[in-house]
């Protein structure tokens, strides 16, 4: 029951951004300031949710060059900026996430 | 484009070229949904929702016993993007009936509002916009669910040792990468990255909220300083 509520309750917010000024139909636009204060919400929600799961595992930090996750996590970096490919970063940060825990785990 | 199915025909295949980047996306996220949730929750979650960063962030979220309120919360700052390129889109699609703005509302995703605003720039005044649009985003439709579908239905098989729940961090960084293009989209970056490393302790991953209300601020500053 909670499960279907959290599901409504997500798809009803998603739905409604969606729908939000393609139902205005041009009636109001969104203002200079609003739209400046967007631009920077996709890259800051990205990297926030990625950083905790790199750094706090199983309720505590790790900082230590023993963890797999931080190395590999900068050379999947690394590939998606240099070749911007979603399945290459894939498998060069499980590749060397399972290579290091081979060598070190 | 002389008629609105070439025009649909046109959209689709404009679509082709992402569909390298999105059927990982969709395996992984099929992958982890079943992980968390039944095979009917499941269907049901991708077929209603229909957003993969924010079912992500659900799977991820879940794990970790965060309240139903907070989830949605999250969801609303992950998906605040979609306010965008709605106000973005509005002006090329024109959508009349309930019916077409809903349906074009339903199928807005990063990949189709891409697409079609890249073509839609280029060609202000091409016959059939809506249609390209509803071409592109029914793709990414189908796509999207045949590849989370196929995912659910490996999940099951795939041990734990294999640490899959690792693919969320390296997805986020695969998508998140190529779109810091300027400096101040760096500096934005870093700071939301440097708050999120410090308040990843904070209950119910609010320290997301917190990193990201931070690196706005300190792109305003920035924007500001520049001028």
């Amino acid at each position: 029951m909670n499960l279907l509520l959290l599901i409504a309750g997500m798809a009803a917010v998603t739905m409604a951004l969606r729908l939000s000024f393609l139902a205005l139909s041009g009636r109001w636009q969104l203002p200079l300031q609003a739209q400046r204060t967007l631009y920077f919400v996709p890259v800051s929600v990205l990297v926030a949710l990625t950083l905790p799961d790199l750094i706090f595992i199983a309720g505590s930090y790790d900082w230590s060059l023993g963890n797999g996750r931080i190395v590999a996590a900068v050379a999947a970096t690394f590939v998606a900026w240099r070749f911007k490919n979603v399945l290459l970063t894939l498998v060069v940060g499980m590749g060397l996430l399972y290579t290091f825990q081979a060598l070190f785990g | 484009m002389h008629s609105p199915q070439a025009a649909l025909w046109a959209g689709m295949r404009a679509f082709l070229p992402l569909l390298l980047g999105v059927v990982p996306f969709a395996l992984i996220v099929g992958v982890l949904t079943i992980d968390n949730l039944a095979f009917d929750e499941a269907l049901l979650m991708t077929l209603a929702i229909y957003s993969g960063s924010a079912q992500l962030v659900a799977m991820q979220l879940l794990s970790s016993n965060t309240p139903a309120l907070v989830i949605i919360l999250t969801t609303l700052v992950v998906n605040l993007r979609f306010l965008m390129y709605s106000a973005s889109l509005e002006p090329y699609l024109q959508a009349r009936s309930w019916r077409a703005k809903l349906a074009a509302a339903f199928l807005l995703t990063d990949q189709s509002y891409a697409i079609s605003i890249s073509r839609f720039q280029q060609q202000p005044d091409a016959p059939y916009r809506y249609w390209y649009y509803l071409g592109s985003g029914l793709m990414m439709w189908l796509t999207w669910q045949i590849g989370t579908l196929i995912g659910m239905l490996l999940g099951t098989q795939l041990p734990a040792s294999w640490q899959l729940d690792f693919t969320i961090p390296l997805t986020f960084i695969a998508l998140v990468v190529p779109q810091i293009r300027t400096k101040q989209l760096l500096w934005v970056a870093i700071v939301a990255g440097l708050v999120a490393a410090l308040t990843a302790w904070l209950p119910f991953k609010l320290g997301v909220i917190v990193s990201v209300l931070a690196a706005i601020a300190a792109g305003l500053i920035w924007e500001a300083r520049s001028r």
